[in-house]
């Protein structure tokens, strides 16, 4: 357009006539021009630039500046239009309450116009960028009758009528740019709260997950610690193995809390818990249409967990064909959405874990031998409780503090239930043990807790352990504990015992993990949670 | 300051009858060999225990592999075993090489006066390579319960990487920034740089043992760098700083939120 021409025009023609045609007409596509600006969605602070800059290049009106108000009265300076200033250059300066001239608007609420800049003497020039010789204008910038901001210009030099008509032409622009500046703001400012929530939420979770979460102080712990802390640099896929209720989770979560990615998202998945069509969506995500009820694109674990970890749990249950999709990914960091053709690359970091004897599973032939040299580069072996019984009381400590908080009340452990738990196997590991104070804090009455509350089972008589569990009643046991004998209590054979209660002792004995009792019984798990149902069976959830 | 004092007054013995200005010298100079000592003991410890711990990679898949070929072929499982017995008992043995920790003692540290410290100390190389640094503390900041010369080192390694950033021959604008602010109950800082800035996929890399974009440079300062700000029970991050360039952010829980003990 006729950039120059503008100012030219206003100076040279002297009727009044065409001059005011002329200018209407550059006016008129400003406006057309700025429309356009505000319907293309920009970045916010480009929009306002460019507003500026039409209004500079259109109808002369330079040294463009927009600022808002903010809650303490103060203004920020969003947008700066001037020759030989970089765009962010003074963009979060701000002007104290009734500072210079665009304060005396914010003030007064109405607009400012000055026929010389120089000649007031509140015209602070804060920036430096502005002419002291030329006029200066200054609007309201408002929304639903409330102050927002301000918009300041520089015109050429002109009569005092034509500086009124530029001060309208300015408020017709303010008014066109509140609504989408406030717009911006509150997007802006919903943005900053939820990534503040965010951040303090994440520093939360990074406090109950850094390696103090994990108790022991056994030589065997104290090697895990030290892998676990070398493991949290390297970005390789780390194996965690060890028998059920270890913490296997718990030593993912500081694995990943402690390493670079802790800041990025920790998504974990438990891959025995879902059928296999299931899981695979559930990792890889799905589009629209790629099955019955796919009513909208998703994304999986896998793209959740970009520059953070992923957490696969129970890893030796997968099929050998997922198997093969899974190895896939490793190697390639590269996966397909289900019922998708585009290749998503994914910057993420492995963690899985297993109680299962993976190298027995391979030479049965239920586990792939490649994918299982992929997912062992760093395994980390979590030793069984009974191979660091030297920890129990720490761990004992520790949880009771944790069911009390839960509980709300003080719990207390003596030496004498402390010796009784350290004398037991604890095949259901830590998850057991939790398990067992859990019971024995629910029957203490005043918090404390002695021998008396801890039952251990398969400890006193089997058939009546049973039973007693059932029941919930605290069961005596004669102290001091027998002996440690290396095998595991006997499950009970008795002919008169009930298939029912043979089912809930072996239950227990394997710390109400099912898999296990199923082994212990000669079972599928398939059967023992077909009994478990049957038979109304009451499992406690860990 | 308190912390600092007593560093310098353990290194050094009484002053001869000097000025005060040579006193503060020579205090300084003590300090910065001490430092220099105990960075160097960092980097052997560092490198020893990441080397060690990747050579156990291999190991464990042996070890992997000689459960396998028990029920196969005991007699190359037991010929493995004993190869895996003695690499292991090798390695051991290196490990024992790794400099102990120094036990240093957890007191209430200003992050203020550390990063005021590590500019001090790196001076000399900022004036050399022409960098300029705009210091931007918030001037009330409440302490982080800390082991001073960790956290001083933790500093040091970033701000060595933000000087390296700038100091490429040729590049033009050299300009360190680092400021402290107070979020919550974290204190943050923010350690930027003009340089050319750290590509996206290797953010995350950076931070193993190692890695490294520098000849001559053994790649351990951020790992370093990050471990001591896990156990002070913060994090580190490498982003964007406002102007282009590299911006390492560093939050550390303020109080006694932090140090495991």
């Amino acid at each position: 357009m006729n950039k120059k021409s503008v100012p030219i025009a206003a100076t040279e023609c002297a009727s009044g006539h065409c001059d005011t045609h002329e200018l209407r007409f550059a006016q008129l596509s400003a406006l057309y021009s700025v429309s356009q600006v505000l319907s293309r969605s920009l970045n916010y602070r480009e929009t306002l630039r460019e507003v500026l800059r039409i209004l500079d290049g259109h109808v002369g009106l330079s040294r463009g500046l927009v600022s808002v108000a903010e809650p303490d009265g103060g203004l920020l300076v969003q947008a700066v239009h001037a020759h030989g200033v970089a765009p962010d250059q003074y963009e979060s300066m701000r002007f104290r309450a009734g500072e210079g001239i665009v304060g005396v608007v914010l003030e007064k609420n109405r607009p400012v116009v000055l026929a010389r800049a120089g000649d007031d003497a509140r015209f602070a020039n804060k920036m430096g960028i502005y002419d002291y010789e030329l006029p200066f204008v200054a609007v309201p910038i408002k929304v639903a009758g409330n102050l927002k901001g301000v918009l300041a210009v520089q015109p050429e030099p002109s009569t005092p009528e034509r500086l009124e008509e530029h001060a309208h032409f300015l408020e017709m622009i303010a008014n066109l740019v509140s609504q989408s500046m406030q717009l911006a703001l509150q997007v802006e400012q919903e943005k900053r709260v939820m990534q503040e929530e965010r951040d303090r939420l994440r520093r939360t979770v990074r406090h109950q997950h850094g390696f103090d979460s994990i108790v022991g102080r056994s030589a065997a712990m104290r090697r895990v610690f030290e892998q676990m802390r070398l493991v949290a640099k390297w970005n390789t896929t780390v194996l965690i193995r060890g028998e059920t209720g270890t913490g296997k989770e718990l030593i993912a979560n500081a694995i990943h809390y402690n390493s670079p990615r802790a800041r990025g998202p920790l998504v974990k998945l438990n891959c025995a818990s879902l059928p296999e069509t299931l899981l695979e969506s559930e990792l890889f995500g799905h589009e629209r249409g790629s099955f019955t009820g796919a009513v909208g694109s998703r994304k999986g674990r896998f793209e959740q967990a970009d520059g953070g970890t992923l957490f696969l749990d129970e890893i030796g249950e997968i099929s050998p064909a997922f198997q093969a999709k899974l190895l896939r990914v490793l190697q390639e960091g590269e996966f397909e959405r289900v019922g998708g053709n585009a290749s998503i690359k994914v910057d993420v970091r492995i963690i899985a874990a297993t109680h299962r004897d993976l190298e027995a599973a391979i030479d049965k032939g239920d586990f792939r031998e490649d994918l299982f040299y992929r997912l062992n580069v760093m395994p980390l072996y979590l030793p069984p409780l009974r191979e660091r019984p030297e920890d129990i009381p720490d761990i004992s400590r520790h949880l009771l503090a944790k069911i009390g908080e839960e509980q709300q009340r003080a719990l207390t452990i003596d030496d004498r239930a402390i010796r009784a738990l350290a004398q037991y196997e604890w095949p259901g590991n830590v998850r057991e043990l939790e398990n067992c104070l859990e019971r024995a804090a629910v029957l203490s009455e005043d918090g404390a807790i002695d021998a008396r509350q801890i039952r251990i089972p398969g400890r006193d008589r089997p058939g009546a352990t049973a039973l007693a569990a059932e029941r919930f009643a605290p069961v005596q046991i004669a102290m001091p504990p027998a002996p440690d004998d290396d095998a595991s209590p006997p499950l009970p054979e008795d002919a008169e015992i009930t298939e029912r209660q043979r089912v809930i002792a072996a239950l227990q004995q394997a710390g109400w993990v099912q898999a296990k009792a199923a082994r212990l019984l000669n079972m599928t798990p398939r059967q023992i949670a077909y009994r478990i149902q049957t038979m109304g069976i009451e499992v406690k959830q860990f | 300051m308190k912390t600092r004092t007593a560093a310098r007054a353990a290194i050094l013995p009484d002053p001869p009858q000097t000025s005060p200005q040579e006193q503060e010298k020579m205090r300084f100079a003590a300090l910065r060999a001490h430092l220099l000592e105990e960075e160097h003991a960092d980097v052997l410890r560092e490198s020893l225990s990441a080397a060690l711990f990747r050579l156990e990679g291999p190991l464990d898949a042996m070890a992997s592999t000689i459960e396998r070929l028990r029920h196969s072929d005991p007699a190359a499982a037991a010929t493995l075993a004993a190869a895996l017995a003695e690499g292991r008992a090798r390695l051991e043995e290196l490990r024992r090489l790794i400099p102990p920790c120094s036990r240093e003692g957890a007191t209430l540290v200003n992050l203020n006066e550390v990063l005021h410290g590590v500019l001090d100390v790196s001076t000399p190389r900022l004036l050399q390579n022409g960098v300029t640094v705009s210091w931007r503390p918030t001037a009330v900041l409440p302490a982080v319960t800390g082991r001073p010369l960790q956290l001083h080192a933790l500093f040091k390694a970033l701000v060595d990487n933000a000087i390296d950033a700038v100091s490429e021959r040729g590049w033009r604008t050299r300009e360190v920034g680092l400021t402290t602010t107070l979020a919550d109950d974290c204190v943050q800082v923010c350690i930027d740089d003009s340089g050319p800035g750290v590509p996206h996929d290797v953010r995350l890399k950076a931070f193993e043992p190692f890695f490294t974009t520098r000849p001559r440079r053994l790649g351990t300062g951020l790992s370093r760098a990050l471990e001591v700000a896990c156990e002070h029970g913060g994090a580190v991050e490498l982003t964007d700083a406002p102007g282009g360039g590299c911006r390492a952010f560093v939050e550390l829980p303020a109080g006694h939120g932090g140090l495991a003990s």
